[in-house]
């Protein structure tokens, strides 16, 4: 029962967490009334995955691994530029109210519909990437297991995932609006490393990126990945017990380019705007 | 809250109708699905593979080319995913596969030699063979193409680099204690110094001066090992064992700035091996340059599995011969490890060949 729940738990976390983070992002960014669009994307996403799974299950299909190999890591990109860039919109937000212009974070974020409709859409794909594969994994579960508890671990774990994502909403909507928009682009930045690290490996999984594929370490038995801690990092920050060296590299040098543009800010975007 | 980023009435309609059509469709599917009858076993029994905690069985599968089912069962006791690889190129996958639960896939193979994985990175691969269609052969051999040498060439930069910094560090170490006049702690550096130097033996020809200031002359590794070995006391060896620090420094920046080609590192491998065969007796680091030649092969093997098995197996073969001879044997001649290493040497030889690497 342990195992499919926890395996639900990643799948779930990683999904659960974009949404978590967009829903926030938009209440707090005064768009509450776009929060009926993220339901609905997550909502489609579920029901298509389903239905996919089911007509895959049906008709006896091979599972497309390649293909879905290629779909998470072209999302699992895609996600990443999406979260960077909120991160920093997120900064933009914050200095115009320190500078005591409340209300005005809508005009600071000028980008307006077209920018919500992509964070819509992100919401969509992100739960697609995970979903398909989660679906066959759970009809196999059903089909195969002997007593109901393997059926009842999975849907737990997809329960408590959806539970995690509602904390990071609610826990976004609570915080101090200055804090969230410094703590939460942090956290926001891990996640975007985690899941540019799990986009190369999906591209390696694909067959398509080759290079660099040594064990960077091996700690499949000091933090196994598939344990209760090592399924909620890897749900979280991409966790992996036995990365490769490109994932490591990527995954640190995402960080190290990241987080000092975050803290310390290219000067030449951050002087013109004081200046006016 | 009004104006252009409200979502209009007429959309949510649109959307709540899509949402119910797909529920509908889903409900509808999911009924088929409970109702089917339960997958019946295929005429084919395919290919069983089990999984446990710590190997496959069967571990060698040889198939003919072609389509064939595969149903991998997991009977230990984490969850686990199933790979084949072409070298590092992953050809079939399934992940999350349950304890005491099976995948059933279908892959479509090409004649070759590939690995299974077994589980855990810790347990040894399995091996899957898949015959050509006249059943006599295996793969077509086919010379690597250039993109297919990227790879290993790549990862030997990383290797080497990694070398290079090993040795910067035992040499900086070297030097510290020297100055301290630790004698202990000078002759443990050194010897990992000398270690880190012999791994690099392939390529250190090609950063000339960088890595000559190690190899021979006053400040060569050799050379101040020895010396430690006998002294005692550190105090003349100050300058040398600076500037040999010196050079490590340099060669460290030398091995990122230039990339050894495949050309030059199967080569480099091939000249190791002569030149230890050339030798009336087994240098301290012999060992160690041995260890750096199986990085190449090993590195390389994937291609020359492909480009022509027998030599993949012989190269494997003569290796072993080579490093049952010399390992912990320093010091004694090189009579009895003659005959390995010339087998050996030819071999490297003929994989340049064998990748179509001798041109030019």
């Amino acid at each position: 029962m342990l195992v499919p729940f926890l395996i639900m738990l990643r799948e779930g976390v990683e999904a659960a967490l974009i949404v978590g983070i967009v829903a926030s992002y938009l209440v707090r960014t005064e768009r509450r009334n776009w929060l009926f669009a993220v339901w609905s994307g997550v909502a489609l996403a579920v029901l298509l995955c389903a239905a996919i799974g089911l007509g895959l299950t049906i008709i006896n299909a091979d599972f497309p691994q390649r293909q879905q190999e290629i779909f998470e890591s072209v999302i699992g990109i895609l996600a990443v530029g999406m979260l960077t860039s909120m991160v920093f919109w997120m900064k933009r937000a914050a200095r115009t109210m320190k500078a005591g212009l409340q209300g005005s974070i809508d005009a600071a974020l000028n980008t307006g519909t077209n920018q919500v409709l992509a964070l819509v859409g992100l919401v969509f794909f992100a739960v697609s990437r995970e979903g398909i594969e989660s679906m066959v994994f759970l009809l196999a579960t059903f089909e195969q297991s002997t007593g109901p508890w393997a059926a009842v671990g999975a849907v737990l774990g997809l329960a408590s995932a959806a539970a995690v994502g509602f904390a990071i909403y609610w826990g976004g909507i609570k915080l101090n609006l200055a804090r969230f928009f410094r703590w939460t682009a942090v956290f926001i930045l891990v996640v975007a490393a985690g899941l540019l690290a799990s986009s190369v490996r999906s591209l390696h999984e694909a067959g398509l990126w080759n290079g660099l594929q040594q064990v960077a370490f091996d700690w499949s038995h000091a933090l196994p990945q598939e344990g209760i801690l090592g399924s909620l990092l890897a749900g979280v920050v991409g966790y992996k017990d036995t990365p490769t060296f490109s994932e490591v590299i990527v995954y640190l040098g995402f960080l190290a380019v990241a987080l000092p543009i975050y803290f310390f800010g290219a000067p030449t975007m951050l002087r013109p705007r004081s200046a006016v | 809250m009004a104006g252009t980023a409200e979502v209009s009435s007429r959309a949510r309609f649109a959307v709540l109708g899509a949402i119910g059509g797909l529920a509908v469709l889903v409900a509808g599917l999911g009924i088929v699905a409970a109702t089917r009858n339960h997958p019946m076993p295929a005429s084919d029994p395919g290919i069983a593979i089990s999984i446990s905690d710590t190997a496959c069985t069967p571990s060698t599968v040889t198939v003919a080319a072609g389509s064939h089912r595969f149903s991998i069962t997991n009977t230990s006791a984490r969850v686990t995913e199933w790979e084949i690889l072409d070298g590092v190129m992953v050809l079939v996958e399934r992940e999350n596969i349950l304890p005491g639960t099976s995948i059933d896939l279908t892959p479509t193979l090409k004649p070759g030699i590939y690995q299974m994985t077994c589980g855990l990175l810790a347990n040894p691969r399995g091996t899957l063979t898949v015959t050509a269609a006249d059943g006599t052969t295996t793969a077509a051999s086919a010379p690597p193409k250039l993109a297919d040498l990227v790879a290993p060439t790549g990862e030997y930069r990383v290797y080497a680099i990694a070398a290079a910094d090993e040795l910067g560090v035992a040499t900086a170490a070297l030097s510290a204690a020297i100055a301290a006049n630790d004698l202990p702690a000078a002759r443990l550096h050194a010897a990992a110094a000398i270690t880190a130097f012999a791994h690099l033996a392939p390529v250190v020809s090609l950063f000339g001066h960088d890595g000559a200031t190690l190899a021979s002359g006053p400040a060569a590794l050799d050379t101040l090992g020895k010396s430690l070995d006998t002294a005692t006391s550190a105090s003349g060896l100050a300058a040398t064992a600076a500037t040999a620090a010196q050079g490590a420094i340099a060669l460290g920046s030398a091995v990122r700035t230039t990339t050894a080609g495949p050309r030059d590192i199967i080569a480099g491998a091939a000249a190791v091996v002569a030149n230890i065969a050339g030798s009336s007796e087994i240098a301290v680091d012999g060992p160690a340059r041995i260890a750096g030649v199986r990085k190449v092969i090993e590195l390389f093997r994937p291609l020359t599995l492909r480009a022509d098995r027998a030599l993949s197996a012989k190269l494997d073969a003569d290796l072993a011969a080579v490093e049952a001879v010399i390992t912990g044997s320093p010091g004694k001649s090189t009579v009895s490890a003659k005959t390995p290493l010339a087998a050996l040497g030819a071999d490297l030889t003929a994989l340049l060949a064998a990748l179509s690497l001798t041109a030019n």
